[in-house]
């Protein structure tokens, strides 16, 4: 089996086009998924994480566009496919679950006419066994935890619940047998309990079927548990990426280090809860240096001229001034009082 | 889904009723002697007391609307004053033709509207989108005795292509289809720009729903997802619409049936007012409000059958 | 129930108010379809007040060696069968368009906003016996109710406005019913009746500043319809009597003689389809500035 990653995203720009503006929601992206590898990518809201796992589906919407890098897939390089190729690898090579299981299925037709048309979409034509493909489905619907799931194949959406919704999306998502599912906030819609069975079943598939997962959340607790290595995105770039562990207990970019601090934990005693000053910047007024350095304590004269580049830091890839050792500000005066009690 | 039908099937016959009481009482509503206001100013003295004989006129006015709302009930809507005929009956006779109208111009639109809403939708802001729209915004601006008028003019008058008077030789099939043409295209050209518009914004609302993402995110085609998925739920509210011009084209029948001296329920109610017929009247309106109410009433119901998350009650939670 | 934010009070300033219109205004003429719906409304409306300004000759002046003319030099839209002149009458029939389907609308508007008040705040026996009276009123198509009246009534101009006010009500008493209920649930309103303000005044500072609008857009979506329905009545002889130049009238005139010169149908026809596109326009931009959510209340009526 090849070493390589089985997903390479490189220099990727992706740009929305509204009525006022063209927005630069994804500037710069690269990330690696290797095959039976989870990846977490997490950010802030707007920080273009849905737009990632959009783009990588080329599922973009009407008014947005891949502008610049590339994204191999295996041996094939996605942004380069005509719509019709690309087609034919959603569903059986790439797969992806969304936030909402009740609004991602069809109100109006039963769960089996819904699953099997995604099989039978990627039959050749004639050849499309639908009693296989039932037995097939069922099987993976008790799999992963639906009782009953002969008769229920005739229900409709709403007659599930919400964990049941979303593991009839997880399932929709394996029978194709994908090698990487894209996991857009696939637990964000639901209560505490759930979620800790849908991570369960994800950690399962990744363990029995080898496939890479790239999981999109906002939920820092959900991504040490379940993740390999996590990608930390803010305003459209990667700022830092690495092991879990590393990343998490030793944080390098100061704006992952705030992300951190801003999680409660049992341990500490607060009288309120920590949050990180500042707003994110609009898109359509994004400054001209690194897009962090308004918000950030250490930000110095360097970090306003320049966006900084990704740099290997302490075995993870970090974008910062500060922290990748950069002469020209280590030689800045530094702008904030505690940097410079230190 | 049950009670729901219940409470609406029964509230639909009140209103029925109430229509009858309205219609029977509106002589005594509107101000003035009822008879002259039936009659007019020109009524002889003995026309005056057989009308106020006829309907009953020297009785209390709850007694006259009762007895009414109750004949009425029975398929008693009294004799005309004209031609001493049941009204009823006459009712009947014009019931067909106004039927066959509105029920094929509400085919015809829907043949032509449809498709152009759905073809706007998955090409929008395209040339095609943009053509589309300034038709269908046109057509929806055309009442139908203006499109009736027009089409006369073109067709009948002018190319002499089709005949303009009249509903032609029952018996004869090929006649009977070629006096249809002009009406049934008058009545429909409002209904095809409108129905075009609001499938096209049904479509793209739905075309940008979730679940149509979800069905790309695994690959379905585009024509599968348009017309499989998509179409099927932006459907749901045009068939509504349907219902709803179903009810709507009775009552405007009456303007091409004027225009091409075509025999129907609107045409008798023309005739009716022109000769001060009110018993006529009277019942042709019955007649027509109660077509229309009924129309609307499955127009509504359309989202209760369509919609499986109204039709089918939630079966084991899970 | 959130508490939501205060309702615009009537207290807001003439000055704010003024500027809300000319914002409305800008945005209105930004748009194509708002700038030519303005463009020629407004046209209209001066076509309706100075009416011997642009018409060439009186509307019932006949000449009649000229009758069943087409378009010409001397009369640029032809002339009917006793020689009047097409283009003035069709000149004059915007003031009689604008005289029926105005008055008619706003007077339903305001009897619906009355009834639909007194409905949602007394709520109980009188809003069952309102929407009762409502539907059956809604359960004729708006021609043939006001065919039924007019059958008694007798044809004529002030009949016409009557009976299509009385067609157009139910719809303004439904919607005012439906947005006074949602203003009463309002907290704030909770909070001026705890706070001892009597009803008049709440009605008046706090619901009707809410409620007017929408209905206003109604009204700017329901003149054209009151203009077709005038029409066609008219047309149908049922509606205003010549010799006044109603455009239905001078449609009928031109169908009775439509093999000899249907000259006078297919102009009339054009302004008629005119008007309307230009009303409709304009009230489709209104409400789409105003509030996009009302276009579900806002249907074919005719």
């Amino acid at each position: 089996m090849s070493t390589q990653p089985l997903l390479t995203i490189n220099q990727l720009d992706v740009m929305y086009r509204t009525a006022d503006a063209d927005l630069p929601v994804l500037r710069d992206v690269n990330l690696s998924i290797d095959r039976s590898e989870i990846v977490g990518i997490v950010g802030e809201s707007g920080c273009g994480k849905s737009t990632l796992s959009s783009a990588v589906m080329r599922l973009l919407p009407p008014n947005g566009r891949i502008t610049g890098g590339t994204i191999q897939f295996g041996d094939r390089d996605l942004t380069a496919l005509s719509e019709g190729e690309m087609r034919r690898l959603r569903g059986p090579e790439l797969a992806m679950i969304f936030q909402d299981p009740l609004s991602s299925l069809n109100p109006v037709f039963t769960i089996w006419t819904q699953l099997r048309d995604a099989l039978a979409a990627h039959s050749p034509r004639g050849s499309f066994d639908q009693k296989a493909a039932r037995q097939r489905t069922i099987e993976t619907l008790t799999e992963l935890g639906i009782p009953d799931a002969e008769e229920r194949l005739n229900d409709y959406p709403h007659q599930f619940s919400g964990g049941m919704r979303q593991r009839i999306m997880i399932a929709l998502a394996l029978l194709l047998g994908p090698q990487l599912l894209i996991a857009d906030e696939p637990t964000s819609a639901l209560d505490a309990t759930l979620q800790a069975q849908i991570v369960a079943i994800i950690a399962r598939m990744r363990r029995e079927r080898e496939m890479a997962v790239m999981f999109v959340t906002h939920d820092l607790a959900l991504v040490s548990q379940l993740c390999d290595r996590v990608v930390v995105m803010y305003c459209g770039s990667v700022v830092e990426a690495g092991a879990v562990q590393k990343v998490f207990r030793d944080p390098r970019h100061p704006y992952t280090r705030a992300l951190i601090g801003a999680v409660p934990t049992r341990h500490q005693h607060v009288e309120r809860l920590t949050t990180i000053p500042g707003s994110v910047p609009s898109l359509s007024r994004l400054p001209s240096g690194c897009a962090f350095a308004d918000r950030c304590t250490q930000s110095r004269a360097t970090c306003r001229a320049s966006v900084p580049e990704v740099r290997m830091v302490d075995e993870r890839k970090v974008r910062c001034f500060a922290e990748d050792g950069t002469s020209s500000y280590q030689q800045d005066p530094a702008e904030h009082a505690l940097e410079a009690a230190q | 889904m049950g009670a729901y039908l219940l409470r609406r099937l029964i509230m639909t016959v009140l209103v029925i009723v109430l229509v009858m009481a309205f219609l029977g009482a509106l002589v005594h509503i509107i101000p003035g002697d009822p008879v002259t206001l039936m009659l007019g100013p020109r009524a002889t003295p003995d026309l005056i007391a057989q009308v106020r004989s006829q309907m009953e006129l020297d009785q209390p006015v709850y007694t006259q609307v009762g007895h009414f709302m109750i004949r009425a009930a029975q398929g008693d809507l009294g004799v005309d004053f004209v031609t001493d005929t049941s009204v009823m009956d006459l009712v009947i006779q014009a019931l067909p033709p106004t039927l066959t109208l509105a029920a094929l111009s509400l085919i015809l639109a829907a043949i032509f509207g449809i498709p152009l809403g759905i073809l706007s939708a998955t090409r929008p802001n395209s040339l095609l989108d943009r053509v589309t729209a300034v038709f269908s915004v046109s057509m929806i601006t055309i009442p139908p005795y203006v499109a009736g008028l027009l089409l006369l003019v073109i067709f009948a008058v002018r190319l002499k292509a089709l005949p303009s008077i009249g509903s032609g030789d029952i018996s004869d099939p090929v006649d009977y289809f070629l006096h249809l043409i002009l009406p049934v295209t008058a009545l429909a050209i409002t209904w095809i720009g409108y129905i075009a518009r609001l499938v096209r914004s049904s479509m793209l609302e739905v075309l940008n729903a979730d679940y149509i993402r979800t069905a790309r995110a695994y690959g379905l085609s585009d024509r599968r997802v348009a017309y499989k998925y998509a179409l099927r739920n932006a459907i749901i509210p045009t068939i509504a619409v349907l219902g709803v011009a179903f009810g709507s084209l009775i009552g405007v029948a009456i303007f091409v049936e004027v225009i091409f001296a075509r025999a129907g329920l609107g045409m008798l109610v023309f005739d009716a007012i022109q000769s001060r017929n009110y018993p006529l009247v009277r019942g042709g309106v019955l007649a027509i409000a109660i077509l229309f109410v009924l129309a609307n009433l499955v127009a509504d119901l359309t989202y209760q059958i369509v919609d499986p998350r109204i039709r089918v009650r939630s079966g084991s939670s899970s | 129930m959130a508490i939501s934010t205060p309702p615009r009070a009537a207290s807001s300033t003439r000055q704010s108010r003024l500027h809300g219109v000319a914002t409305t205004l800008q945005q209105l003429v930004h748009r194509p379809a708002g700038l030519i719906g303005l463009v020629i409304v407004v046209g209209l409306i001066i076509l309706a007040v100075a009416p011997g300004v642009f018409a060439p000759y009186e509307p019932d002046a006949q000449t009649i060696s000229d009758r069943l003319q087409g378009p010409s030099m001397d009369h640029l839209l032809g002339t009917d069968r006793i020689g009047r002149d097409t283009l003035s009458r069709l000149i004059f029939g915007v003031g009689i368009a604008l005289v029926v389907a105005l008055p008619a609308v706003l007077s339903a508007l305001v009897i619906g906003l009355l009834l639909g008040i007194v409905a949602a705040w007394r709520g109980g026996l009188i809003d069952s016996l309102l929407v009762i009276v409502m539907d059956v009123l809604q359960a004729f198509p708006a021609v043939i109710l006001a065919l039924a009246l007019l059958a008694l009534l007798g044809p004529s101009l002030r009949n016409v406005i009557i009976v299509i006010a009385i067609a157009f009500i139910p719809n303004y008493a439904r919607v005012s019913r439906a947005l006074v209920f949602s203003a009463k649930a309002n907290q704030w309103v909770e909070a001026e009746r705890a706070l001892g303000a009597s009803t008049l005044r709440i009605v008046f500072t706090h619901i009707l500043p809410n409620i007017l609008p929408p209905l206003f857009i109604l009204m700017a979506m329901d003149i054209p319809s009151a203009i077709v329905i005038e029409a066609g009545l008219s047309f149908l002889g049922l509606g205003v009597q010549p010799p006044t130049p109603s455009w239905g009238a001078i449609l009928s005139d031109g169908f009775q003689n439509i093999i000899q010169s249907p000259w006078a149908v297919v102009f009339a026809s054009i302004i008629l389809m005119i008007t309307t596109l230009g009303f409709t326009m304009l009230g489709e931009t209104l409400r789409d500035i105003v509030d996009p959510r009302l276009s579900g209340l806002t249907r074919r009526r005719w």
